[in-house]
Parts: structure tokens; C-alpha cells; sequence
């Protein structure tokens, strides 16, 4: 899933929890009862597990990677596994286990950062266009009809080719600028309703200003939306991130990157009879978005019981 | 309906404005010369790029969209390529909704174990890199070919068989999509009255879930077929690059400078076909906005024929 | 647009890069002797190929008349499908099915009459005269004659020229004059009749085959068209447009992915048995795929078959590898000596006034250089693993490629990989290692570096320089290797003696004419980069040369192989290695003829067998 697809299923538009949770039977606050009920789904669990263990995985290179995975090695290039090269080596003798490592590192810093960049505007841009509406709304609806319409990887890609000598900081700004319309709908969709509330009635009647009424009564109240969206967008940027590397067109080399490590398996050789090389990054993908994805429906289940499905 | 047609176009002709502005964001390359070095610096600079966005427009008020890097007109290079990728969507597009929707009635119609985790993976598959599949597929192919299994070719565009291939991999992810936007749309029939009554009164399930049950939900589904499209078009670029396709998606790439080098080609800037992306990316958007009117128009055909 | 002059600049300069790395080493330089004997060119043009193929094919099917041929290369062709204008090898390619030249190469790399039916050379070889095939036709059916011969080179020497060919025309007598415009008629070649042509050389022409070896256009198009505009016009780059003498045609083409080839069926050496040749571009990645499958079934120059997949082509029943070794060679050449800064500017090469590099002067040192480096490593294993080349390629002792009478196969030369050896010999010199620093001190016990330099543009050459830096450093020799040049900046210094520089890295063609090495290695010349005097070599290379003895080949043999030993144990070169061509051809093709230098010699000989 390179292009995340605007609004796909798993783009969850959960009703935001009433204020005071009616199911309080006994005496859990709010928060005990969404942890609680997170900690209940098995899937949720076995997903942040998984996610820790790729995270550890991937930050405590330094302690068990001898190699460096920047480092060529012309003299042997396309190595199989060995003691010493755990996956082999690339077509410049860089090391794949230390790239495997590595780049897990970029992934998931891609990951958090756009997923930091994109929550900021879409909460930003979502709150003004929900809670204002009127002309301000139609014109930020109509900016993302722009991109959601827009086959996005070929935008991120015209970007990319305009912007060239791309480095981490450049990728993460550029993707978090195009990708924020989907999350910033969403949380708008939130805000509509939100607004209807009694209690967003009373704080105004209260004299409250416009800017405390968001910060203090919406944002929270909306808080299970953007975290389930949020884990939604850092996985899909995780993806997005490797495909592009994948394509030759995202952190050039030598920087490590799981997509990079992937595009080898286009050579036909390598496809077929190196599998070493190119399966574990591929593997390493499928299991930090899965994981990030179930924590997203434990958590969106968890914050929402009623959006959970059979 | 009128209102709607002129805010497409109306965004539509924005669309065209940004893309044109993008591409032709100034990369001229400024060759420094420092001792026996000599390499190039892609430099900003405002008052080219007033000159390349005139120039360009100046080209089209003369009639000319541009041309590309063999001095042939866009339009000739767009109708070679686009006609190939719009073949290639359209056959995958058909596959998407016959798969989807079959997927969809046999999730919804069984409750099975079989029907259950066909349920899990079309979900699971959403969140897998479609390159990554689509990778394992063709080394899944290949191997087969290897125990014997007949071969047919899986590259490029000249053969129906390797058309088809590309088709079946480009269908894939949107095929799932679909069944699941079906099967939950199914699902929210459920529990509504009519549906009760009718399974009171003894109707099989089948002849509910197709009749009754699709039909209501018709609306809704092709209100999806947009969604479902740019999902397509994303797996266009990733089908195309890997199967060799040469069709749009591919063109654009090679445009935007990517080229296979060897050591004896110049450097990928020099490549870069400004006219080429603006017309490649108009041309998708354009797809875009169509479909997005299409299943407007058709959902509202659906729905007034619903209420007459 | 800007653009398109940064285009015109780098297509120059890649040009030159290749011109001089490729073919000035090897075609120009060779033979420095006047009365070097030619008479056993000119014999038997060519013989049956058509049986010689490779015997594998006993299990193939029979062949068929007509039928189509897909031949892939890695990146679309410039379309400029005129001789005289184009710089791409890809668009060589293309041409190679449409024109043809005079001369061309055969399978031992010398050249033979192709259009021409037999030539003669006066004593000093300053005129050959040259006297055409009958009854060959232009593809529009006009007659080939002289004409068109003299209107090619006149092309090429015309004022109005801009291409890069002008180097086979430029020691022609008149050369000067007609470039300039201060003349009508250029005298350097001329029209005797329409069979008979005449060309003219200002001195002896060491290599008279080669420079009439240039692809002929045809006068009866482009005479009516303005110099100027040869480049732009229709039959330089448009279907249907193009017209030579060759086996094929140009037919449609889908611009940037595929060319067609339609067959001349009036070909002079005989209609050919396909149909058509499809020229494909389809992507490095995929091209190995495309063959397993059948959908392509040449796989040819420049790039052939990626390196690394080598291994599983070889595996493919259906596919016959061709691994001609290129004729490309890579050294390191160590500066013995420089031309003082005087002589340099005057353009002045006195062997009396080079100043001697000490650091590389003593032949102990070069030789524990040499048996330093692990050349075997660098080459890499047979089965695409490992090493800069992934196996493609071999390592090098002479200049002599292996098709090459030349090439003594059983001549045991070389220094081998010997750390050991290398160390012993320092020490021998007096280099060793007295502050302990793990890298040896002069005898003197100064300091001691050596500088490398090396050009961008080759990968592998690029990255031998690390690895050279690194295998030095294991027997104490520190080795300052310095950041890459641009291939023209780096031939600059290397040639104008900066005397910063102890080694450098770069490439020269493998003698594909004749085999002396005297163009390159004779002291006094100034392709003697090294700057190496060695009297005994220069006498060797004379020998080589000298009338009557040489006269024998066996006898030059002798002469080359003992050379070849001499060079390698004195080392003016580390040669390092020359790499092979991985061109492949599926079973469907028969009648290819195995050349060293191209895979698509008389394509009209190709049949389709099923």
C-alpha cells in the first residue's frame, strides 16, 4: 500500500467518547478504562510487543553490529551469509545484516516524524476548519479535495526529482506536507460534531475564548481519533518511505534503508538465488506495519467499543 | 450537479497550475570548476524560472504543448503510452470489481473458517507494501516456471501474457480494497428491517444478499470507486516499474530522469522532460477528476432510479 | 534552450572521455614503422561464417527463412542515426545494421577490405589507392561509387563540420586548407572512377586501413543538402529516411523502446534470411528475465548481461553466452619520470630531460608494488561473486588482447600475489619500516607516500583505487590517494608530468590492429605517460619492427613475447586487468559470427531457427 489510499477503511472516523463514559459500573477514570480495555485485545498486545522488539532491534545497533553499514567493500560484493556477514553483503560489499539493522533506524524515524509533522497540521487545520466552518472550512476542504484527488505517489515523486540531494529532514517535511489533507479531514469530521455538544455550548456560554474552547475541550475530547490516526499514517509513511527508496527516488545511498535494500531484488539473480538479501528487509517491513497496525485497531477499539467490528 | 462540474473544473485547472509551477521549478545546473574537479550545482533561481514558466506558456499560446527529448510532440508520446496503461487499468479494473465483489458475497454469505481468514487477509494485504507482494509474486512465478510449470512472459508490454500478468498485479490490492469496502457496506444492511422481514418470509440468503442487499447498497459502493482508483493508480507506478510496463506511469518516471544508466549515459538531469511530466500528470489528474464525476453521475443515475 | 547546450557539452566530453580511454591507445598509436608489411591483408575478405558457429547447437531446430530478431540494450539510443554526427554507442547500434565502411575488423583484429574489393599502398604509405566492390547499392537502389567515399570525407573535413570524426580525416593531405575554407577540392581524397578512389596522406600513414575505415554516407542525399544541416536533416534521424549500403533498413521505431530493422533484400553480400531485427531498450533489471523467457534473444554491446547475473544465465539451457574479452584495458602506471615544466610547455618530449621520480625509480619497489596487489581479488570469482568485476573480466600481464597473435598463452609471465615477495623486495630496496609507524620509511628514512590519482567514470577502476590503497597498506606502503578527477582533467596531468602524482590509474585500448606496443612504450613517445627510458625495450620494439626479419609473424611472435616479459618484470605498469563482454544469444538465433569486438557482424547471415 505505497499510496495511501485517501480515506481507506482504515482511516477510522470514531465518534469521540462522551465526555464521562456512561459504562463508569465501577470506579475505572476514562483513561484505566481505554488502557484496560487495550490491554484485553491479544492482537493489540502481540502488536506492541512486536513493534518494541523491531524498535530495540533497530536502536541497539551500536551494541551488536560490528559492521558499518555504510562501509564498501569492493572486493567483496554479493558475499553469502557468512559468520561474519550474517546476510551477506550488497552489490558494494556493504554489509546487509548492519543494513538491516541500520535501516530500521530511518524507517522508523520517518515514521514518527511525519506521523509528528502530519498530526500537528491536521490537528491545526482540522480544529479551524471544524470548529469555525464557514468560508475558512470550504476553502481548506477544497486545498485537500486537491491532493487527495492527486495520484500521490507521483506527486511525492515530482517533489522529490524537483527538490534532489534529498536527506532524511528533507523527505520527512516534504511527505508530511503532502500527506496531512487525509488526517485533517477526519479530525474536521470530529470537530462537526463536537461542536454540538452541550458541554462546547456551555464553555461558551461561559465566556470561554475560542482558542482555550479548542484547546481545552475539543482537543482532548478528540484525542482517540488522532492517536488511531496517527499510528494509521506512521505505518503508511513507513511503507511510503520504502517504496520510494525502493524506486530509487527517496535517502540516497550510502544512507541504509529497507526499501534500498529491497530494490536489489530487481536484478533476477538476486530475486531467485540470493533471497537473504532482499527477504528480511521485506520482512522487516511487513512486521512493523502489521504491529503498528494492530495497535492501531486495539487502540481505536479501545477508545471506541462500539466501532469495533465482528 | 452544475455547481459540482464547476468546482471540479475549477480544481482541476488549479491542479494543472501547481503541477506546471512544480515542474518547472528552476534545476539549473551550474558547473563549478574547483582545481581539476568539476561538478554540477542545481542553483534556485527566480528570474530563470520567470523566463522557463514563460517560455512554456509562450509555447502553449503558440499550440504546442512541447516536445520531448526526440523533438516529437507530447500528444504523440501521451497517446502511445496512456493508451497503453489505460488498457492495462481498464482490464484490472473489471478484475478489481468482478474479484471484489465476489470476495465480498462469498465473505458475507459465509461465515466459514475459509470465509473468515479470506476476510483476515484482504484486511492483513491493506497494510502489506504492494512491491513487496508484488516481488514475492514474480519470485513465486518464477520459481514455478523453474519445477516446469509453462512459461509466459512476465515482462513488458508486448504479449497479451504479459498484459494480463500486470493486470492480475495491479488488481490485486484495489480487488481487496474493494471487497471489503462491499462487504462492510453489505454488512450495515444487516441489520435493517427490510432484511428481516424478507428472511421471515423464507427468501434465501443468496437471493438477499444480491438482491436486496447489494442493490441498497449500490450507491455507497460506487461512491468508493474513486478511492478504489487512486488506490489503482498508486499500484500502477510500482506495477509498471517492476514488470517493465511501458506505459504512462513508466513514461513519467523515465521523464522525471530516471533512466537506467550505464556508464557510457549522461547524468539522470539531463533527462529530466519538463513538457513530458506536466502532460503525463495532467493526464492522471484528469483521470482522476473523471472518475471522481463518473461515480457522482452514477450515483446519483442509482440513486433517483432508487427513489422513483 | 540552455539545456540542450549542456547536452552538445557532455555528449563532447563523454566522447572524448571514451575516445581516449578506448580507441586512441589502440588504433592510432600502433605501428610506428613505414615499411610495415601489409600484403597479408587484402586476401580471402571473408570466409564462410555460416558454418562456423558454435558446434553446441546440434539439438537446434531448423532454420527457417525470415522471421524476426530481438536484441535488448540497457538505454535508449540519441537518434542521431547519421555516422558522421552521432556519439552515442547506442545509436552505433543502431547504424551498424545500416552502414558500412571500407574496412572493418576481422575476427584476429585486423582490418580487411569490406566495401573495398582490394587496395594498394605506395612504398612509404603516404597513398592507397582503393578499388570498390561492383554492384553494390545505396538502400534507395542509387549505385555506390567513389563519390560517395570522397563526399564522406569531404563531410567530415568541412568547414561547416561540427561532429567528432574529424580524426580520421585530419593527416589527409589538403586537411587544413578545406577545413579552413581556403579550398574547393580536397585533395587528401579523390575519385579516380567510380570504382577507384585515392587517398592522400601528408606523412606516412601508419595505419592507412583504419583511417579509411570510416562509414560511408551517401552523397546523392545529403550532397544536396547544406553542410550545416547534415545534422538536423530527415535522413539522419527519420524512418524510412535513413539510407546506407548495410544488410538492413530502418524501419518504424517507437522512439526511446524499440527500433525495427527491415531487411535490404538487395544486399550486395547477399539478402539476408530475417525478415526484420528489433532493436529493444528494456531495463537492466529485467533483460536477464526477458532472455530465460525467450522475449528477447540478443542481449548485446555496450553493457551485455549485468555482471552478477552472469552466473544464472549461465545456467539457462536455451542461451549460448558470448564472452569476447574487451578490448579495454586498466593500469596503474607509475610516473618514473617527468618531463620538466619547459619541455611540457613547448609540447617537447626529450627522454634526456626527464627529471627521475626517486620514490619509483628503483624497479625493486614497482615489482613489490605489483606483487602487492591481489589482482585475482580485484577480478573476482567465476560465479558473480565478489571482486570489482563479479568475475567479468581477467588478469592482465601485456598489453596483448587474447585474440591477438600476439598473445602468447604460454608465456609464463607476471609477478603473482606475494605479500611476502613485496616486503622482501622493500626491504631489498632499503625501505623499511624505522619509526614504527606500520608503513615503510625510504632508504633515506624520510617519509614515503606515494600519491594516487584517478579518474571518475569507470565504477570498478574508481574503486580499485581504495582497494589498491588498502592492499599497498598491508606490506607499509602509504599510499595518498586523491579525490577523483573528470576523466579530461586527469588525463591532463597525468600527461603534462605534475609532478604531485607517483601513480595514477587509467585505460588504454588493447592493440586491435597491429600488435606493436611501440605507439605506447618506446621511450620518446608521448603516450609514454611513465615517462620509462629503457634502452633494452626500445630495441626490443625496434626488433619487432625491423625489415627483413619481421616480415615473419612467427618471428615477431618470438620478438613480442619476449617483451612482454621484459615489461612485466620492470614494471612501468601494474597492468590490472581487461574485462570480458557478456553477450548472450538464445538458441532461436544461428548464423552469428563470433567476433571479438561486435555481436552484430553480417546480421543478414542471422536465420530463426524453431
Amino acid at each position: 500500500m505505497s499510496g495511501p489510499s485517501p480515506g481507506s477503511t482504515k482511516q477510522v472516523n470514531t465518534e469521540p467518547p462522551m465526555p464521562e463514559a456512561k459504562e463508569q459500573k465501577k470506579s475505572y477514570s476514562p483513561t484505566k478504562l481505554i488502557v484496560k480495555r487495550f490491554f484485553a485485545n491479544k492482537l493489540a498486545v502481540a502488536g506492541v510487543f512486536m513493534f518494541l522488539l523491531v524498535v530495540i532491534f533497530s536502536f541497539s545497533a551500536p551494541l551488536f553490529v560490528e559492521h558499518d553499514p555504510a562501509q564498501t567493500n569492493p572486493l567483496n560484493t554479493y558475499a553469502e551469509p557468512s559468520a561474519d556477514h550474517w546476510l551477506g553483503t550488497n552489490s558494494s560489499g556493504q554489509d546487509n545484516f548492519a543494513r538491516l539493522v541500520y535501516g530500521g533506524q530511518i524507517s522508523l524515524q520517518v515514521g514518527v516524524f511525519i506521523m509528528l509533522i502530519v498530526s500537528v497540521i491536521g490537528v491545526v487545520l482540522g480544529s479551524i476548519s471544524g470548529y469555525f466552518g464557514g468560508w475558512i472550512d470550504s476553502i481548506i476542504m477544497r486545498v485537500t479535495d486537491l491532493f487527495l484527488i492527486f495520484p500521490f505517489l507521483l506527486l511525492v515523486l515530482t517533489v522529490v526529482t524537483i527538490l534532489q540531494n534529498v536527506n532524511v529532514a528533507i523527505l520527512v517535511i516534504t511527505l508530511g506536507l503532502i500527506v496531512w489533507p487525509n488526517i485533517t479531514r477526519i479530525l474536521r469530521g470530529t470537530y462537526l460534531t463536537l461542536r454540538e455538544r452541550e458541554f462546547i455550548y456551555s464553555a461558551r456560554a461561559a465566556g470561554a475564548t475560542d482558542l482555550r474552547i479548542i484547546m481545552k475541550h475539543m482537543i482532548p475530547n478528540a484525542i482517540g481519533p488522532i492517536i488511531v490516526n496517527a499510528t494509521i499514517i506512521m505505518a503508511q509513511m513507513i511503507i511510503l518511505e520504502s517504496a520510494l527508496s525502493f524506486i530509487g527516488f527517496g535517502i540516497p545511498a550510502p544512507t541504509p534503508s529497507w526499501g534500498a535494500m529491497l530494490n536489489e531484488a530487481r536484478s533476477l539473480n538476486i530475486l531467485t538465488g540470493m533471497p537473504w538479501a532482499w527477504m528480511p528487509p521485506g520482512i522487516m517491513i511487513v512486521i512493523t506495519v502489521l504491529s503498528i497496525n494492530f495497535i492501531g485497531d486495539g487502540l481505536r477499539d479501545a477508545f471506541d467499543p462500539k466501532s469495533s467490528r465482528k | 450537479m452544475r455547481i459540482f462540474l464547476l468546482q471540479q473544473l475549477f480544481l482541476w485547472v488549479c491542479m494543472v497550475v501547481v503541477v506546471v509551477l512544480i515542474a518547472f521549478l528552476p534545476r539549473d545546473l551550474v558547473f563549478v570548476s574547483e582545481e581539476y574537479e568539476t561538478y554540477g550545482i542545481a542553483t534556485m533561481n527566480m528570474q530563470l524560472y520567470g523566463e522557463r514558466l514563460s517560455e512554456y506558456v509562450a509555447m502553449i499560446g503558440a499550440g504546442s504543448l512541447g516536445e520531448n527529448r526526440y523533438g516529437t510532440s507530447v500528444l504523440v508520446d501521451l497517446h502511445l503510452y496512456a493508451s497503453r496503461s489505460l488498457q492495462l487499468i481498464g482490464i484490472a479494473s473489471i478484475i478489481a470489481i468482478f474479484i471484489g465483489t465476489a470476495k465480498a458475497y462469498f465473505d458475507t454469505r459465509y461465515k466459514g473458517i475459509f470465509a473468515r481468514s479470506s476476510r483476515k487477509i484482504g484486511q492483513g494485504m491493506q497494510a502489506l507494501p504492494d512491491f513487496f507482494i508484488i516481488i514475492v509474486v514474480q519470485m513465486v512465478v518464477l520459481w514455478l516456471f523453474r519445477q516446469g510449470f509453462p512459461q509466459f512472459s512476465l515482462y513488458g508490454n508486448e504479449d497479451l501474457s504479459s498484459f494480463l500478468f500486470a493486470a492480475v498485479l495491479l488488481s490485486l490490492f484495489p480487488s481487496m480494497y474493494f471487497a471489503n469496502i462491499v462487504a462492510s457496506t453489505l454488512e450495515s444492511e444487516e441489520g435493517s428491517f427490510y432484511l428481516i422481514a424478507a428472511k421471515g418470509r423464507g427468501v434465501k440468503k443468496s437471493v438477499l444478499l444480491i438482491k436486496h442487499q447489494l442493490a441498497n447498497a449500490l450507491p455507497s459502493i460506487i461512491q468508493q470507486i474513486p478511492i478504489m482508483f487512486m488506490y489503482l493508480l498508486s499500484n500502477l507506478l510500482m506495477v509498471e516499474f517492476l514488470t517493465s510496463f511501458r506505459g504512462a506511469m513508466y513514461r513519467t518516471y523515465q521523464a522525471m530522469g530516471f533512466q537506467e544508466t550505464s556508464l557510457e549515459s549522461l547524468p539522470n538531469q539531463f533527462y529530466i522532460e519538463e513538457p513530458v511530466i506536466v502532460v503525463y500528470l495532467t493526464f492522471f489528474i484528469s483521470l482522476g477528476f473523471l472518475v471522481n464525476i463518473g461515480s457522482r453521475v452514477m450515483t446519483e443515475i442509482v440513486t433517483r432510479r432508487r427513489l422513483s | 534552450m540552455n539545456l540542450k547546450k549542456w547536452w552538445s557539452f557532455l555528449l563532447a566530453l563523454t566522447f572524448s572521455v571514451l575516445l581516449l580511454a578506448a580507441c586512441n591507445g589502440g588504433d592510432d598509436e600502433t605501428g610506428t614503422d613505414p615499411e610495415e608489411p601489409a600484403d597479408d591483408n587484402g586476401e580471402e575478405p571473408a570466409d564462410d561464417e555460416n558454418g562456423d558457429d558454435d558446434g553446441d547447437d546440434d539439438t537446434a531446430g531448423e532454420a527457417s527463412e525470415g522471421g524476426n530478431v530481438n536484441i535488448a540494450f540497457f538505454s535508449p539510443p540519441e537518434h542521431q542515426f547519421n555516422p558522421i554526427y552521432y556519439t552515442s554507442t547506442y545509436d552505433a547500434n543502431v547504424m551498424d545494421f545500416i552502414f558500412e565502411a571500407l574496412f572493418r575488423t576481422d575476427d584476429e583484429l585486423l582490418l580487411q577490405p569490406h566495401l573495398a574489393e582490394s587496395y594498394e599502398l605506395n612504398d612509404d604509405q603516404t597513398e592507397m589507392t582503393i578499388t570498390l566492390n561492383e554492384g553494390i547499392t545505396w538502400h534507395d537502389g542509387e549505385a555506390f561509387t567513389a563519390d560517395d567515399v570522397v563526399f564522406t570525407y569531404e563531410m567530415i573535413s568541412h568547414p561547416e563540420y561540427t561532429g567528432v570524426r574529424g580524426t580520421y580525416a585530419d593527416k589527409l593531405v589538403g586537411y587544413e586548407d578545406f577545413r579552413a575554407g581556403e579550398s574547393e577540392e580536397f585533395e587528401g581524397v579523390v575519385a579516380e572512377d567510380d570504382q577507384t578512389v585515392i587517398f592522400r596522406w601528408e606523412e606516412s600513414s601508419v595505419t592507412p586501413e583504419f583511417n579509411a575505415s570510416f562509414p560511408i554516407i551517401p552523397e546523392h542525399i545529403f550532397g544536396a543538402v547544406e553542410p550545416g544541416e547534415i545534422e538536423s536533416h530527415e535522413s539522419s534521424i527519420a524512418t524510412g529516411e535513413v539510407v546506407g549500403t548495410g544488410p538492413f533498413m530502418l524501419g518504424d521505431f517507437v522512439e526511446g523502446d524499440q527500433y525495427v530493422l527491415n531487411a535490404n533484400e538487395d544486399y550486395w553480400n547477399g539478402a539476408p534470411n530475417l525478415d526484420t531485427v528489433t532493436l529493444q531498450v528494456r531495463d537492466q533489471a529485467v533483460i536477464t528475465g526477458l532472455l530465460e523467457s525467450g522475449d528477447v534473444d540478443m542481449v548485446i554491446q555496450p553493457d551485455g548481461i549485468v555482471p552478477s547475473d552472469v552466473a544464472s544465465v549461465e545456467q539457462m539451457d536455451n542461451v549460448t553466452l558470448y564472452q569476447p574479452q574487451d578490448l579495454g584495458y586498466q593500469y596503474m602506471g607509475f610516473k618514473i619520470g617527468y618531463r620538466p615544466s619547459e619541455d611540457v610547455e613547448a609540447g617537447v618530449i626529450d627522454t634526456d630531460n626527464f627529471i627521475e621520480n626517486e620514490k619509483l625509480s628503483d624497479v625493486r619497489v614497482r615489482q613489490a608494488i605489483v606483487h602487492a596487489l591481489d589482482r585475482e581479488a580485484m577480478v573476482g570469482g567465476e560465479d558473480g561473486e565478489g571482486g570489482l568485476l563479479q568475475g567479468s573480466g581477467q588478469v592482465l600481464h601485456a598489453p596483448f588482447p587474447e585474440a591477438s597473435w600476439a598473445f602468447d598463452e604460454n608465456a609464463d609471465i607476471g609477478l603473482e600475489y606475494d605479500t611476502d615477495r613485496a616486503m622482501e623486495l622493500l626491504a631489498e630496496a632499503g625501505y623499511e619500516d624505522t619509526n614504527g609507524d606500520g608503513f615503510v620509511e625510504d632508504p633515506n628514512g624520510e617519509e614515503y607516500v606515494l600519491t594516487l590519482a584517478y579518474p571518475t567514470g569507470n565504477e570498478p577502476r574508481e574503486n580499485a583505487a581504495i582497494v589498491i590503497e588498502q592492499q599497498l597498506a598491508e606490506v607499509g606502503i602509504n599510499v595518498n590517494v586523491d579525490t577523483p578527477r573528470e576523466f579530461p582533467a586527469h588525463s591532463e596531468i597525468v600527461e603534462n608530468d605534475d609532478q604531485s602524482i607517483d601513480m595514477y590509474l587509467m585505460g588504454w585500448g588493447l592493440a586491435s590492429g597491429d600488435p606493436d606496443p611501440g605507439g605506447i612504450f618506446t621511450s620518446h613517445v608521448p603516450y609514454n605517460y611513465t615517462r620509462w627510458v629503457d634502452e633494452t625495450s626500445d630495441e626490443m620494439i625496434q626488433r619487432g619492427l625491423s625489415a627483413p626479419d619481421a616480415f615473419e609473424q612467427e618471428y615477431r611472435e618470438e620478438v613480442y613475447s619476449e617483451w612482454a616479459e621484459y615489461v612485466s618484470e620492470q614494471v612501468p605498469y601494474a597492468f590490472l586487468w581487461s574485462m570480458i563482454n557478456n553477450w548472450a544469444a538464445t538458441d532461436r538465433v544461428g548464423g552469428i559470427t563470433e567476433d571479438p569486438v561486435t555481436m552484430l557482424k553480417d546480421p543478414h547471415l542471422w536465420y530463426v531457427q524453431e
